[in-house]
């Protein structure tokens, strides 16, 4: 048993720092998931936080008082600023360069409101603000009553004021998930393979089995170390903490390793070559990015998209991960279903690969 | 030149024979391109299908027909006409409201929401919404529970609930206007519920506010509480994308650019980078230089392999849009043309920074990587980038992307340029210029021996 335990942890150990010098390895797990922190983190964190900018335009020469009590609405709110415009055309431009959010112009008979047809995302919240806005501007003017109030609660497990960031970094943790563990099979043990590493090894003492788990063991220190920095990186530049449930968080990262191992080792049994299996795990792991929910949620994809979001493994990893980070889309029972089913599927994949896997070339 | 016709040709076969680099150059940016369109254009066009859950505290019924009975105070002369339900949404002309005296009837205003809602999703044109009700006989505060854990996993996008006692709340409050009896009353409350980190549940709860807060202005306009012309008329509209060209936009017009400007973009940062490195990694560089074949023979050979390959995914990505996405634009005028060079020549110089400062493939494609997602994302190539804070902002005004693609864009018509021109040929310019001078200084075709 020592003898075993001495073998695989000598194996595990030269694995680990092998792949710790490999750059792209490197890149993948510990990089990719960061650049896409800092881009998608600023961009959604500006969004929740950023001040809305307006351009006003006053196009009527009848003052009825109007335009001044605007400027004051939108000066008592800490979410807008404005800049006043001498012309609509003026008011579009800024609009159109970016240097605005909307555009406000009065006319003698009501306010003409303009918005960016490019931002998409963005346009239901200026439109919200617009309707607040011209909300209080009517309670003050023509006393408009509150009659029906309306309060939203945000139902999302009990992270507090979880919004699209928080939903970001589970999908990103799965991602350095994915590339930690895609690669072990298709790309290390194939060039391993191809290298004839694997034939003088066969021709030691060397238990294979063991040589495979501590292969496979190889991989979890960096795919731990890459959710770590996802989780202190996020917590430092955006200041998020997450209610992790430590005691499922540590064996989750386990489990979604090993589940995306188990996918790029059936991908060695289609291919030949090291380079052709790591071309089609890039290829793989690009459409989970796309369809898994981590670029853009599932729900974004027209249906039929969304329909093959439910066969890629990575879409159940972020689900998973969503849940013990306390960001809601699960109940505990389909939780515990789906990772169940996940670890099936892939102990069956697992040991259907390792029967036909070959050694040798 | 035969020498550079064959370089070219040796590197193109390569590439015909080369399944995955094929897949990268040609399929991934059209499979980029059905996504977003499909993805991004949806939320433009409003083709969007909410689910929502209604659950009604406040009446029993829930059919607007039953209430002909009035119990509420009358309040105001003046008989509703039906036009005036229009704004609350396609469908509401046909409710059957007679008097003004039914909008106070005891139930009249959660039902009338209800009402207004279930239109709404009952109409063929504007059907963005799936309306979720509980069944007749359904304890609701159970049917709430059970919608609130389908909210949580995604399968609804916001839960509406209408509370017992809001007509009466409406109702005290209407009353305390024209009386002045006792305390002022709250307003009747609305409870939405939704998941903050779901984009379309965010969408779902501003629109059922929205809907909320023109309810709630026109009951003060049919409970005599405002002048319907004392309030402001507001119109909604968008500005013009490209100066004096009209209101019309195309998400797809707005993305294929970006495309274009990606695909060029792997062919300087992934293509040229990957096999630079790997020919330089094996010694074959160093081989082929022993030979009669020059540097500049070699390097020109190159330059017109990855001219073709940018051609041949400009092409591909040209023809999808035009036949799946009705894209017309004229790609093929003088300045586009020359934006797209422009642009292709930054890449190659771009990527002859990074193999210069690299010895490795493994190293040279990491950094290539490193630089490809930044300068893409940041450069506003598939969705517009503002208001970024700090140094993602810096980032954003010295990438050439950024002015690459407003350039492009402008050229073909279909967005006018946030950034000036001369900006947009300057930045891209320096970016130019300095990485010719930074490769001239430390590049080398052979890492490790002779520059």
């Amino acid at each position: 048993m020592k003898r075993i335990l001495n073998q695989y942890f000598r194996i595990t150990k030269t694995l680990c720092f092998n792949f710790f010098r490999d750059r792209m390895a490197l890149f993948f797990v510990l990089a990719l998931p960061l650049i896409f922190m800092i881009i998608f983190g600023f961009l959604y964190a500006g969004e929740g936080s950023g001040q809305f900018r307006a351009a006003v335009y006053q196009n009527t020469a009848a003052d009825n008082g109007i335009y001044g009590e605007l400027l004051d609405v939108i000066s008592a709110r800490e979410s807008l600023t404005y800049r006043e415009v001498s012309s609509f055309e003026e008011g579009q431009k800024m609009v159109r360069d970016l240097q605005a959010d909307f555009f406000i112009q009065l006319q003698e008979n009501g306010l003409e409101v303009f918005y960016n047809p490019v931002r998409i995302e963005d346009n239901p919240a200026l439109e919200q603000q617009i309707n607040s806005l011209t909300a209080e501007l009517d309670r003050q003017r023509a006393g408009l009553q509150e009659l029906i109030a309306v309060n939203t609660v945000n139902e999302a497990g009990s992270q507090e004021s979880s919004g699209q960031l928080e939903f970001m970094f589970p999908g990103l943790i799965a991602l350095g998930l994915a590339s930690a563990g895609l690669f072990v099979f298709a790309e290390t043990f194939m060039s391993y393979r191809e290298k004839k590493v694997l034939k003088r090894m066969a021709a030691s003492p060397m238990d294979r089995k063991i040589f495979l788990i501590s292969l496979m063991s190889s991989r979890l220190p960096m795919a731990f170390l890459s959710s770590l920095l996802v989780l202190g990186v996020g917590r430092m530049l955006f200041g998020i903490t997450f209610v992790v449930s430590w005691p499922l968080f540590v064996p989750y990262i386990l489990v979604g390793t090993v589940v995306m191992m188990s996918f790029g080792a059936l991908i060695t049994l289609f291919t030949s070559t090291a380079e052709s299996a790591s071309q089609v795990a890039s290829i793989f792991l690009t459409i989970m990015i796309f369809f898994s929910g981590i670029y853009f949620p599932r729900e974004f994809l027209p249906s039929y998209f969304y329909r093959i979001s439910f066969l890629l493994p990575l879409s159940y990893i972020g689900r998973g991960l969503r849940f013990i980070m306390d960001v809601g889309e699960l109940s505990g029972a389909q939780f515990l279903l789906e990772t169940i089913i996940l670890l099936a599927a892939s102990g069956l994949i697992i040991y259907i690969v390792s029967v036909r896997l070959r050694w040798v070339e | 030149m035969k020498a550079v016709g064959m370089i070219f040709l040796q590197n193109f076969r390569q590439y015909i024979r080369d399944h995955y680099t094929l897949f990268w150059s040609l399929a991934f940016p059209l499979l980029l391109m059905v996504i977003l369109v499909l993805v991004f254009g949806n939320l433009g066009q409003g083709d969007i299908n909410f689910q929502i859950s209604l659950v009604n505290f406040a009446d029993t019924n829930g059919d607007i027909n039953d209430l002909d009975m009035f119990s509420g105070p009358q309040i105001g002369p003046g008989v509703l006409e039906r036009d005036d339900l229009s704004v609350f949404g396609p469908g509401a002309e046909g409710l059957e409201i007679e008097s003004r005296a039914d909008v106070f009837s005891s139930s009249m205003i959660p039902v009338l929401i209800e009402e207004m809602l279930v239109s709404i999703a009952q109409d063929e044109e504007h059907s963005w919404l799936e309306l979720f009700r509980p069944e007749a006989g359904t304890d609701r505060l159970e049917f709430l529970e059970r919608e609130k854990e389908l909210l949580r996993e995604g399968q609804r996008h916001a839960i509406l609930v209408i509370p017992p006692g809001l007509n009466e709340q409406v109702m005290a409050k209407i009353g305390y206007h024209y009386t002045g009896i006792g305390s002022q009353p709250g307003a009747g409350e609305i409870t939405i519920y939704r998941r903050p980190e779901s984009q379309y549940s965010v969408i779902a709860s501003e629109v059922l506010a929205g809907i909320i807060g023109e309810f709630n202005r026109q009951t003060n306009v049919y409970s005599g509480l405002v002048d319907r012309s004392e309030l402001l008329a507001v119109t909604e509209g968008y500005v013009e994308v490209v100066e004096g060209a009209g209101f019309d936009f195309s998400y797809t017009d707005y993305l294929i650019p970006g495309i274009i400007l990606m695909t060029l973009m792997t062919s300087g940062l992934q293509i040229l980078v990957e096999k630079v490195a790997s020919l330089r990694e094996r010694g074959i560089l160093r081989r082929y230089y022993a030979t009669p074949l020059s540097k500049s023979h070699y390097f020109s050979g190159l330059i017109v392999y990855l001219l073709v390959v940018s051609l041949l995914q400009l092409l591909v990505v040209y023809g999808a849009g035009r036949l799946f996405f009705n894209f017309e634009r004229n790609i093929f005028q003088l300045q586009a043309l020359g934006y797209m060079g422009y642009a292709l020549l930054v890449f190659i110089v771009v990527a002859f920074v990074i193999l210069s400062f690299t010895d490795s493939m493994q190293s040279g494609s990491a950094l290539a990587q490193g630089a490809f997602y930044p300068l893409m994302f940041l450069g506003g190539l598939f969705f517009p980038v503002t208001n970024l804070p700090g140094i993602l902002g810096i980032i954003v005004r010295l990438n050439p992307v950024t002015y690459l693609i407003n350039g492009l864009r402008e050229a073909l018509g279909v967005y006018s340029s946030p950034t000036s021109s001369a900006l947009n040929l300057l930045i891209p310019g320096i970016w130019l210029i300095a990485g010719i001078l930074i490769s001239l200084k430390f590049f080398t075709w052979n890492p490790g021996g002779e520059g």
